[in-house]
């Protein structure tokens, strides 16, 4: 059973992260080890439950959460997990591994970036191969820590144009059925049929649909629920014009 | 109506009366590189050459503006940022000059813009563009807005932790190129531009929430719209503006650019009275679009926006060069039929 003490930190927690009071943020963390609490409880009802609720909040309230946002409460997320290294070091049950960075001549990293804590949160191993990666290493990566999910990311139409390329390498391997390629960035927002013109799996508008999405490759090897109907439509869309090679 | 030309057709619908039709202001950059056949860096390092291909364009398309563009991370480059040129696309940066230590940009001293060649290449541009079209055709000298610049300087994820975590300072980095924005734009405007246009797509919704703005952007961008010489146009690359657009219009600017995703009608309603609204044309999506579907996206914009003048027809961000100019020039045509004011 969570404890009133645990409820009431929370609570204090998701409004601080909400209003990106950082520092106060860190003193709940602070104030939560000190109080002995189990720190996996920490992680789990404290910092994970805090991204889950503003994704909740994300989809309820906001037609438009700001990446400014995104970055506040992933940076307080990403500094309070390093606090609770310190005390109950790395290990944690991870539920699969995913290789994540920006398309060779790529270089726009604040999306990842994001993106690295929230999937971590989630309890994914990310490997981070940062800007300008070349298709061989997204491959390479997978292949050397037998993941699940190749996660790209391009912020130019010009750069998108080598995504192509990790697919046809997945292909060579016959890796394909076994680690899903997902594509995000704003090429894709603006334009939803590129995720098929980029032979992706899946493409997520955030780092909250990345989230969703990586569990659902992971479980259903496709994305069996879009989040909102506008979406679905969309994405529906997308997938008969591709299919009618336009 | 006696046919107007396109700087009184501009003119008319910014004091939110109906000119002759709704303008249309086509943004195009890698097009005219792709066009033009010279490698690309070539092309974008000629204030001759990228003239020479908006003047051929706007002559052969027939649409409302000159653009005076080079490209956006020019102004980054007298403090030492360094730019990638593709071979398919627009430059951009590729190392921020203070990507090892953003403190440091807060020492530095602040560059001469006009002994740098970029920059000297953007003000050859706008003089050539008014060479030809001054006094006919509207010529927007465009440059990078004050949010955006510094991640040019220190990099997007080092700019917002420092607005995040250190917020005193991102205010004097923004003091200290408030007046590096206003001198190159002033001196666009003697070389030869009518308008302004900063394009500051981290000062849009989808980067900032409206705290931030407030804090950070309308005090700075107050002061510049007072500042430059001519009209300014607050631009956002594609980003959305709905839940900011009253304090953008609060910063005194002469019109707005929307995104696709805006809802154009609803903002038209609110605030068409008070600013000019420019868009929304999907600039990625359209190149798979049916000639059909151009119609109902231009007719649908021009249908929500263009009423009492006050809107200017133009696509988010610049088109990609695999947008044929045969779709252009569809959407141009259907933009003077449905566009055309009793």
């Amino acid at each position: 059973m969570v404890s009133t003490n645990l409820i009431k930190l929370y609570n204090q927690f998701v409004s601080y992260a909400t209003n990106r009071k950082y520092k106060d943020a860190m003193k709940i963390i602070d104030e939560a080890i000190n109080s002995k609490l189990d720190p996996k409880l920490i992680f789990t009802e404290i910092i994970s439950k805090t991204l889950n609720n503003i994704q909740d909040f994300a989809e309820e309230g906001y037609k438009t959460v700001s990446s400014f946002q995104v970055l506040a409460i992933s940076k307080i997320a990403e500094n309070a997990i390093k606090k609770l290294k310190n005390v109950m070091g790395d290990e944690r049950d991870e539920i699969g591994t995913i290789i994540l960075g920006n398309i060779q001549r790529d270089y726009h990293v604040l999306g990842p970036e994001i993106l690295r804590v929230f999937l971590e949160v989630a309890g994914w191993k990310v490997i981070y191969l940062g800007p300008d990666t070349a298709p061989k290493e997204f491959i390479r990566a997978a292949k050397e820590n037998e993941a699940d999910i190749i996660m790209v990311s391009s912020m130019m139409m010009n750069t998108a144009g080598g995504i192509p390329q990790v697919r046809a390498l997945l292909d060579r391997e016959k890796l394909s059925g076994k680690i899903k390629l997902m594509v995000g960035g704003a090429p894709f927002n603006f334009n939803l049929n590129l995720v098929k013109k980029v032979k992706a799996d899946a493409m997520a508008m955030d780092a909250y649909e990345a989230v969703e999405y990586a569990k659902q490759l992971k479980e259903f090897g496709k994305i069996v629920d879009y989040k909102t109907e506008k979406k679905k439509l969309q994405y529906q869309k997308a997938f008969r014009l591709f299919e009618m090679g336009g | 109506m006696t046919e107007m030309t396109p700087l009184e057709r501009v003119l008319t619908t910014t004091k939110h009366e109906t000119p002759d039709r709704v303008p249309i202001f086509i943004l195009l950059s890698t097009t005219c590189a792709k066009l033009s056949g010279f490698p690309y860096k070539e092309y974008y390092s000629s204030g001759k050459h990228i003239a020479k291909m908006q003047i051929q364009l706007q002559k052969k398309l027939d649409y409302d503006c000159l653009l005076g563009l080079t490209y956006l991370a020019q102004e980054a480059e007298p403090f030492g940022s360094n730019v990638i040129f593709y071979d398919d696309g627009d430059p951009n940066i590729h190392k921020p000059g203070f990507f090892d230590d953003p403190n440091k940009l807060l020492e530095v001293e602040m560059p001469d813009p006009f002994n740098d060649s970029a920059i000297k290449e953007s003000l050859i541009l706008q003089k050539t563009l008014a060479e030809y079209g001054k006094g006919k055709i509207p010529i927007l000298g465009v440059g990078t807005g004050i949010f955006s610049l510094p991640s040019l300087l220190i990099g997007t994820s080092k700019w917002y932790e420092m607005v995040l975590m250190e917020p005193d300072k991102s205010k004097s980095i923004i003091t200290l190129l408030k007046d590096y924005i206003i001198n190159l734009s002033n001196a666009k405007i003697e070389s030869g531009a009518d308008i302004i246009v900063l394009v500051d797509g981290l000062a849009s919704a989808s980067s900032i929430p409206p705290d931030i703005f407030e804090t950070f952007v309308k005090p700075a961008l107050t002061r510049i719209t007072k500042e430059i010489k001519a009209p300014v146009v607050f631009g956002t690359a594609g980003g959305e503006i709905q839940p900011l657009i009253q304090l953008v219009i609060e910063s005194g600017v002469l019109g707005i650019t929307l995104s696709f995703s805006d809802e154009l009608e609803t903002i038209k309603t609110e605030f068409g009275d008070k600013t000019v609204l420019l868009g929304n044309i999907n600039n990625l999506e359209i190149v798979d679009w049916p000639n059909s579907v151009i119609e109902k996206v231009v007719q649908n914009c021009i249908t929500e926006g263009a009423d009492r003048g006050g809107f200017i027809l133009m696509n988010q961000h610049t088109f990609p060069a695999a947008l044929p100019l045969e779709k252009i020039e569809h959407l141009i045509r259907k933009a003077k039929e449905f566009g055309t004011y009793q």
